[in-house]
């Protein structure tokens, strides 16, 4: 018996194995003790020979019986052209960096757009796929079951009177400007599932989903003395931001792990390196969004001297903050690109910011996370050397 | 004074390929490759067939949309099962629906081999899996069809909105229960 794995694995362990779930020493270990133990070996291939036979059935039997579509298949292109014909460009808080493929946006406008064409797709929020939202059934500007409005200063409808003292764009001193400034100062506006939008009275509606009930009350005091804001906190899973682990890549194992190895003297430096950069990447990324959103949203509103100034201040503590993250990261990963055969371009390309910190996290992300590409490790890395000299520009 | 100019290309979003296609041809491009799997996920799910066309189009719609307003999508496959998957339950649960459907009632076994000895023995295998796959619960059924579709334990997990510690047991469960039905 294999002194690694005294007893013998459960089922669950042996499924794990076989679907290349148990990584490190766990797979060690239990690969190993399938050396010695003939019985567990039997059991594993049982299990195999199970699999294998779901898979001939739902082949070769489910699916060859399953009804084909009633009807011929929607050519998408032409919804997608009517979309881009009819529906506005990205606005503030729609784009949200959403890592591993979980998107949180808010896509109203959209919804109107949809159902206004005819679509018959009513979208009234996608903060994560994985939420339940109402689709088909639903009206235009519904809102799912699951909100809870916490208005901060009563701006309901139908209290018209009130409407009228807020009806100006010149709301004073501009609350979405202050709302900005209290999300900026807890750190909520670098990502956070938070977003709001500014109707054409100036009334700013501020919506957070799926906080816990500590940052809940953090937002709702900072927001609390803010006339003319409507607060609402919406439940539903946020987007995920998992810890990037190694582990996220097949058998744990990334495209160029030997190579990486050599250049960083070992498995766990590679994932801990790994794991740095790629925080690194993200705050540098959740500055040049938080950057964008600001001028997209104020770069030419009217605003009065002192809205202005908060705006300079709040994007000066972003481009510093970003610019001491970004110094880092290339202070890092510069020896590194120097072993792979390559450096920190001279001269980047003359990208926007936000585009400079992208390419650079895609190229981390390909290098140092295992995402696809068809690129050699030197052309990735070169690429990478070139988005790390770009966000200089 | 900020000064942006346009953001990174949509179409350079989605993929690393160095390919110049627009995202909407991205976009179709995923549609053509994935939307059978999807559909045929739906039908599984209990969808009945219409149901599930339109919500596997509504599903890269969705997608569409959300690449469009700059969220990035690193596991397209994984998102539109996600969002398939809700969209069906949605569906599913809403009150107005009353077509839920057994997608395995109307399976039938067939021949798979001209041999007649292999035919015996393999009818009788998938006339066992077939039952046996209709007495898992809807979890183990779902993780399973999902892990057929290659779909590891943690995007199984974000699919269902489960733990990736449940979705190996909600597997090995259902695989114990095949093999019980089948080889015991």
């Amino acid at each position: 018996m294999s002194k690694f794995y005294l007893q013998h694995p459960e089922d669950d362990q042996l499924l794990a194995f076989s679907d290349g779930e148990l990584q490190g020493l766990a797979a060690t270990r239990l690969r190993r003790h399938l050396k010695d133990c003939w019985r567990c070996r039997t059991q594993l291939e049982d299990l195999q020979a199970t699999v294998t036979g779901f898979m001939r059935y739902k082949e070769h039997v489910l699916e060859a019986q399953l009804p084909d579509p009633p009807a011929s298949w929607r050519n998408l292109k032409v919804e997608f052209e009517r979309i881009d014909r009819t529906v506005p460009a990205p606005r503030f808080g729609d784009r949200m960096v959403a890592r591993y493929g979980m998107p949180a946006v808010r896509v109203a406008s959209v919804a109107a757009v949809l159902a206004v064409t005819g679509l018959g797709y009513v979208i009234v929020r996608q903060p994560d796929p994985s939420a339940t939202v109402p689709t088909a059934a639903a009206g235009v500007g519904e809102q799912p079951s699951m909100v809870k409005s916490l208005p901060l200063t009563p701006l309901a409808a139908t209290q018209e009177k009130k409407d009228t003292v807020v009806a100006t764009d010149e709301l004073k001193g501009n609350p979405e400007v202050k709302v900005v400034a209290a999300l900026h100062k807890l750190g909520a506006d670098l990502g956070e599932p938070i977003e709001w939008t500014r109707d054409s009275r100036g009334r700013v509606t501020v919506t957070g989903t799926a906080l816990g009930g500590g940052r809940r009350n953090e937002i709702q005091a900072a927001l609390s003395g803010i006339t003319g804001v409507q607060l609402k906190f919406e439940e539903g899973r946020a987007a995920k931001n998992p810890a990037r682990s190694m582990s996220v890549v097949e058998g744990g194992r990334l495209p160029w792990q030997a190579e990486l190895e050599t250049a960083l003297g070992s498995k766990a430096a590679v994932e801990s390196f790994g794991n740095t950069v790629l925080d690194l990447s993200d705050a540098v990324v959740a500055r040049a969004h938080a950057l964008k959103n600001l001028d997209e949203r104020f770069a030419s509103a009217q605003l009065d001297p002192a809205g202005r100034a908060q705006v300079d201040a709040i994007a000066e503590n972003h481009r510093a903050e970003m610019a001491k993250s970004a110094a880092d990261l290339k202070r890092r990963v510069s020896p590194i690109l120097a072993k792979l055969g390559t450096a920190v371009s001279a001269s980047g390309s003359k990208w926007p910011l936000l585009t400079a910190a992208q390419q650079t996290d895609q190229w981390l992300n390909v290098i140092f996370a295992g995402a696809a590409t068809d690129r050699t490790l030197e052309q990735a890395a070169s690429e990478l050397g070139r988005a790390l000299a770009s966000l200089e520009n | 004074m900020l000064s942006f100019e346009n953001s990174l290309p949509l179409q350079d979003v989605l993929t690393m390929t160095g390919k110049t296609l627009s995202l909407q041809e991205q976009v179709a491009q995923l549609y053509t490759e994935y939307r059978q799997d999807v559909y045929r996920y739906l039908i599984l799910l209990g969808l009945p067939a219409g149901q599930a066309q339109e919500t596997t189009q509504e599903a890269f719609m969705r997608m569409y949309v959300t690449l469009r307003n700059g969220t990035q999508i690193r596991h397209p496959r994984a998102w539109i099962f996600t969002v398939a998957h809700n969209l069906a339950l949605n569906v599913k649960q809403s009150e107005s629906n009353t077509h839920s459907l057994d997608p395995l009632a109307e399976i039938q076994i067939r021949d798979l081999t001209p041999d007649p000895e292999r035919q015996m023995i393999d009818n009788q295998r998938m006339e066992k899996l077939h039952h046996a796959l209709g007495g898992l619960s809807e979890q183990q059924r779902v993780c399973l069809l999902l892990r057929a579709e290659g779909f590891r334990y943690r995007e199984i997990a974000d699919i269902i909105g489960v733990g990736t510690s449940t979705v190996g047991e909600f597997l090995r469960r259902a695989i114990t229960r095949l093999r019980k039905t089948v080889y015991e």
